[in-house]
C-alpha cells in the first residue's frame, strides 16, 4: 500500500513537473507563446532547421485572467514575469513532493541486528 | 519535563511532529530543521540582495542627472518595472525577510516548548533573541530604502523616536541621518545599515552555533524546494509595489503597515516615546531573562558529570563523544602515569550521559544516576523477567 502511494506520488510529481515546466517559455515571453515572441536566434533555427515550436495561442484567455488579477494587485507591467514565478513555484513544489516520496522509504529507521553465522 | 511550559503545549507540538511524520517521513518533517529554515532565507535574501544592490541608487535627489530625475525610488521603480525579473527578485527579497521572521518565531516557539532553551543552551537563547531584533532592524531599512511616503513616516518617526532617548538620543539621530537633516548622506547610511548589519548577522550565527557540536544549518533539498516555491508562489499572489515617492518638503501621515516588521511603529504612534522605549527594552530583557533558573522548576534538576581521577586515563573518548563540548582534556598533574587528565565544564554540560557510555574505565558519572546504580537496576529487571 505504502509502495502504490509512492509511486502515484511520484508520477504526479513528474506530471506536475513536465507541464508546469513547459509553461515557463510561455510565462517568461509575457505569457504568449506565439512564434513571433520567441527569440530570433530560436525563430532563425526553427525555420532554417526545421525545429517546431510550441504555439501557446490556446491558453490566450489563461493570460487575460491573470493579468487581469495582476493589474488589481498591484503590478504595472511585466505579468510575464510574475506568471513566470507562479508556475516556477508550483514545479518546485512538484518537485519537493516527488523527492519526499521517493525519499520516504530510506527514511524509515531501520535497526540491523548483528547476528552471529 | 519542567513545570514553566503548559503541558498541554508540548503535547500538542509533539502530536503535531508525530502527524507530520505519518505523513512525509521524519526525514522530511520541517520541525526537525526548525534552525535551519530561517538561515535557508538568510541566504536567499543575500543572493537576491546582491542583485538589487546592483541597480539601487541610494539618494533622493542625484544632481549627477539633472535631466531626469534619478534617485531610490526611481531606481526601486526600474528594478520593478523594467529590469527583467526584477519585480520577482525584489517580491523574493521582500517576502523571504518576512519569512525569515516568521521561521525564527516559530523556532524560538518550539526550543522554547520543548525545553531546549536554558542552562548550558542560554548563550543560544539570547544570542538568538539579539539575532531576532538584527534581523527586525535590518527589514525595518530596507523599508525605509524604497524611499516612498511610507519611507519618509518611518525615517521621521524613527529619528523622533531616537532623539528621545536620554543622553545618547542626540547622537544615534545623527549617525542614523548621517547628519542633522535627511540628504543624500542618510540614503547612503541606510543603505550601508542595511548591508552592514546583514553581513555582521553571520557573526551573530557564529556565537549562536559555537556551543553545538553538530548544529544542522541545511535543511534537505525537497524541504529547500518547498521553502522558495513559497516565495514565489506569494510573489505572484501579492506583487511588491512603492508608494508615491517621498518629498521631504510634505508630511504624509497613514500608511500600509506590514506587520513582520513595522509593528514597533504601530505601537510608536499608540503610546508616547517614553512608554514605547520602557516597553521595547523591557520585552527584549524580559524575553533574555527567560533562561534564568529562578524562572523555572526543573522536575529532575540536571547535575553536571564528575570524572573520578584516580580512574581516568586521559584516552580523549569522552572529550569526543560530547555533544557539547562540555569536557576538555587539560595536562595532567606532575606524577600521573597519563599525559592528559578529562575535565568537565559544569555549564556545557547537559547530563546526557554519553561520556558515562564512551569511558572503558568507569571514569566518568553522573552523580544522580551513578553507572553502578545503572547496571543494578538493569540487572534487577533482568532478574524479575520470567523467562
Amino acid at each position: 500500500m505504502g509502495k502504490t502511494i509512492d509511486i502515484v506520488l511520484v508520477v504526479v510529481g513528474a506530471v506536475a513537473c513536465l507541464a508546469l515546466t513547459g509553461l515557463m517559455p510561455w510565462a517568461e515571453l509575457g505569457m504568449t507563446g506565439a512564434p513571433d515572441a520567441w527569440p530570433l536566434w530560436l525563430r532563425w533555427v526553427n525555420e532554417n532547421i526545421g525545429l517546431p515550436l510550441p504555439s501557446y495561442d490556446q491558453v490566450a484567455s489563461l493570460s487575460t485572467g491573470w493579468s487581469e488579477y495582476l493589474k488589481k494587485a498591484g503590478a504595472e507591467s511585466r505579468f510575464g514575469d510574475y506568471a513566470y514565478s507562479l508556475v516556477m513555484g508550483l514545479a518546485m513544489v512538484a518537485a519537493a513532493i516527488g523527492i519526499a516520496a521517493i525519499g520516504r522509504e530510506e527514511a524509515e529507521e531501520k535497526t540491523v541486528l548483528p547476528v552471529k553465522k | 519535563m519542567y513545570t514553566s511550559i503548559p503541558k498541554g503545549l508540548t503535547d500538542l507540538t509533539l502530536a503535531i511532529e508525530k502527524g507530520t511524520n505519518a505523513v512525509i517521513s521524519n526525514k522530511y518533517n520541517p520541525f526537525y530543521y526548525h534552525g535551519a529554515l530561517p538561515q535557508f532565507y538568510l541566504w536567499v535574501l543575500f543572493l537576491s540582495g546582491l542583485l538589487l544592490f546592483a541597480y539601487y541608487i541610494p539618494t533622493i535627489d542625484n544632481a549627477y542627472f539633472s535631466a531626469n530625475l534619478v534617485n531610490a525610488w526611481t531606481s526601486v521603480d526600474y528594478i520593478t518595472d523594467k529590469l527583467p525579473m526584477g519585480a520577482v527578485i525584489r517580491g523574493i527579497h521582500r517576502y523571504a525577510g518576512d519569512a525569515m521572521v516568521i521561521t525564527i518565531v516559530l523556532h524560538a516557539l518550539r526550543v522554547w516548548v520543548t525545553d531546549r532553551y536554558r542552562q548550558y543552551r542560554w548563550i543560544q537563547w539570547v544570542s538568538g533573541i539579539v539575532l531576532l531584533l538584527m534581523v527586525l532592524f535590518i527589514g525595518q531599512t530596507g523599508y525605509y530604502l524604497v524611499w516612498d511616503e511610507r519611507s519618509l513616516v518611518l525615517t521621521r518617526m524613527t529619528v523622533s523616536a531616537f532623539d528621545a532617548i536620554p543622553w545618547i538620543g542626540p547622537g544615534l539621530k545623527a549617525w542614523f541621518l548621517n547628519g542633522t537633516a535627511i540628504t543624500n548622506l542618510t540614503l547612503s547610511n541606510f543603505l550601508f545599515i542595511h548591508i552592514g548589519l546583514s553581513f555582521s548577522l553571520l557573526f551573530g550565527l557564529w556565537v549562536h552555533y559555537v556551543r553545538m557540536t553538530r548544529p544542522i544549518i541545511t535543511p534537505p533539498p525537497a524541504i529547500n524546494y518547498m521553502l522558495m516555491a513559497a516565495l514565489l508562489v506569494v510573489v505572484f499572489a501579492y506583487p511588491i509595489t512603492s508608494g508615491k515617492m517621498a518629498d521631504i518638503n510634505t508630511a504624509p501621515t497613514s500608511f500600509d503597515i506590514d506587520w513582520f516588521f513595522l509593528f514597533p511603529y504601530w505601537l510608536m504612534a499608540k503610546v508616547d516615546l517614553t512608554t514605547y522605549w520602557v516597553l521595547m527594552v523591557a520585552a527584549t530583557v524580559g524575553l533574555c531573562l527567560v533562561p534564568l533558573p529562578s524562572l523555572y522548576k526543573a522536575a529532575n534538576p540536571i547535575e553536571a558529570a564528575e570524572v573520578v581521577l584516580s580512574k581516568c586515563t586521559g584516552c580523549s573518548l569522552c572529550s569526543k563523544d560530547c555533544p557539547y563540548q562540555a569536557i576538555e582534556m587539560v595536562p595532567a598533574p606532575a606524577g600521573s602515569r597519563f599525559k592528559l587528565l578529562a575535565t568537565v565544564k559544569p555549564y556545557r554540560c547537559s547530563g546526557c550521559g554519553v561520556c558515562v557510555g564512551a569511558c572503558a574505565f568507569d571514569a566518568i558519572d553522573l552523580p544522580n544516576l551513578l553507572d553502578t546504580d545503572v547496571t543494578a537496576q538493569i540487572r534487577a529487571m533482568a532478574e524479575a523477567k520470567p523467562n
